[in-house]
């Protein structure tokens, strides 16, 4: 019995065969790839559920690039119809989140200069210091054991971390903020922003010298 | 010789520990004897450390209902359209399959129904100008002179005085209606045309050519203008001078206050006969001076009384 018998007797054919192997090696690698596929062939639902999973990561994202909770709420929703509607063109090349990270980041860039034309018309600065309002860390997870004085404390430092961030060039911004805030590798950044490793790793050299002056600025002695 | 600046440049990597060995070594080397660059390490640290400790932001309760929201809108507007036109596909696909069909059979009916009778259109199209001819040779050509060139202008005279319905003076309107008259007689001879499609075809095939020749050799007209006190007695004067020139086809006319002398004279005499005509009046010429060297030229004197 020849190879190609065996083959033509069995269920699936040799490229069949491949497209499943490469499926379940896609599925183990990445956790969303069944909803993505139920999304491609037109389930909302399935879409929600990756909605869920990350909202946070690219709300957080959208927050710490532009430091306004309201933007970033727009930017979040956006980015979410962007990506399902381009999402038939997601071949799985990336894992998911890395491909939605790539879409939130450029939603936040786009929407930064826009901020940025605005305020140069309206003759205010991005750099101004960011203004919260009462309750907008009301989500924060509270230290329990930390006393209302040490929050305010922290919740100031954390407003000029926030400050000093957005004083950063917008392309210094982005890489902080996946390396050392997201934790992203840089593999994973290249393939988010579509730059060289050394690029990056240049970037965020600036980025971080940057910003340790801005904070020595702002908070005295680090 | 290890400098500061290189080590500074190295030490996010040293600190995310994704040096080489060697490099390793020698940055721990000089941190050991370097203050400075220990010091730059320390704030690095704690730059990182900051960085890294803010807090997560939790987004709005609200955002994943909204996004969805949003989402299933854009769907369903996308499949609404999609399903006006073909849900249920197996109703509606073969109605419309159907329809299409219906559609073009149509089409091609028509097609073929009227495509024959637009061909005898456009073929009998070419027979009124033909027949202009002959219609109008009869009309207004004396049968002792049949010449060609004659008619050729005075057919272009007509065409051009079809499109430019101008005030005209009486004569000008009696020649526009009987021409319009023969015009309009050829149109219903043209309009039997499906009848004897085929012998016109012929004749329109044949009388092409014909046509050609003729706008390529039509005489030029020119009219003057004589004013004289005695508008009979200056007429007589112009019609005894077109005789004596060899002008052919010589045709009077008396209208109120203006005698009218049409006639056909080789382009060679014009010269002559305006100096003539100088004699009997004032003369004013219209139209552009012709080539003088060949042809024929139809000359049209209209005599006024002189104020």
């Amino acid at each position: 019995m020849s190879f190609n018998e065996t083959t033509l007797r069995g269920t699936f054919s040799l490229a069949e065969l491949s497209n499943k192997v490469d499926d379940k090696n896609r599925s183990a690698v990445d956790d969303d790839y069944e909803f993505v596929s139920r999304c491609q062939r037109g389930d909302t639902n399935a879409f929600e559920v990756l909605v869920k999973r990350h909202q946070k990561k690219m709300f957080n994202i959208a927050y710490r690039m532009t430091g306004d909770y309201e933007e970033a709420s727009e930017i979040v929703q956006e980015a979410f119809l962007s990506a399902y509607k381009a999402i038939k063109k997601f071949r799985g090349e990336s894992k998911f989140s890395t491909w939605l990270t790539g879409i939130t980041v450029n939603h936040a860039k786009n929407r930064l200069k826009q901020i940025k034309s605005r305020s140069f018309h309206e003759g205010t600065s991005i750099d101004d210091p960011v203004e919260t309002e009462g309750g907008r860390f009301a989500y924060e997870p509270e230290a329990r054991e930390a006393t209302i004085i040490e929050q305010l404390e922290r919740k100031e430092v954390q407003e000029k971390v926030q400050k000093c961030i957005n004083s950063l060039d917008e392309e210094y911004r982005k890489v902080l903020v996946l390396r050392d805030i997201q934790g992203f590798s840089y593999e994973e950044i290249c393939d988010i922003l579509k730059i060289p490793d050394g690029t990056i790793k240049s970037r965020l050299f600036r980025a971080r010298d940057t910003l340790k002056n801005c904070l020595k600025k702002v908070l005295g002695d680090i | 010789m290890t400098k500061c600046r290189d080590i500074k440049e190295k030490l996010p990597a040293y600190f995310e520990g994704i040096v080489n060995p060697e490099d390793k070594r020698l940055i721990g080397e000089h941190l050991l004897s370097c203050e400075k660059c220990r010091v730059a390490l320390e704030d690095l640290k704690k730059t990182q450390a900051l960085v890294h400790n803010l807090e997560e932001v939790e987004p709005p309760p609200w955002l994943t209902q909204k996004v969805m929201s949003r989402i299933r809108k854009e769907t369903e507007q996308k499949i609404g359209i999609f399903q006006k036109l073909f849900y249920p596909l197996h109703i509606k696909l073969p109605i419309e399959a159907f329809a299409t069909l219906l559609v073009v059979v149509l089409a091609l009916f028509i097609y073929r129904a009227t495509g024959p009778e637009m061909k005898a259109l456009q073929t009998a199209q070419a027979i009124p100008k033909d027949s202009v001819v002959k219609e109008y040779e009869k009309a207004v050509s004396s049968p002792s002179a049949p010449s060609t060139p004659t008619l050729k202008g005075d057919i272009s005279e007509a065409a051009r005085l079809e499109e430019k319905p101008a005030p005209a003076r009486p004569f000008e309107q009696q020649q526009i209606e009987k021409k319009r008259e023969i015009v309009k007689e050829n149109e219903s001879i043209a309009s039997q045309g499906a009848e004897i499609k085929e012998t016109r075809e012929h004749k329109a095939m044949s009388a092409t050519p014909q046509l050609k020749t003729v706008a390529s050799k039509k005489p030029h007209i020119i009219t003057i203008t004589v004013r004289a006190t005695n508008i009979a007695v200056a007429g007589k004067d112009v019609e005894d001078l077109l005789n004596k020139s060899n002008a052919q086809k010589i045709k009077c006319e008396s209208l109120e206050n203006m005698e009218v002398i049409t006639a056909e004279l080789a382009s060679q005499k014009i010269k002559e006969l305006f100096e003539k005509l100088k004699t009997i009046g004032e003369m004013k010429e219209k139209g552009t001076p012709p080539d003088l060297s060949e042809g024929n030229i139809i000359v049209r004197i209209e005599i006024v009384s002189n104020p």
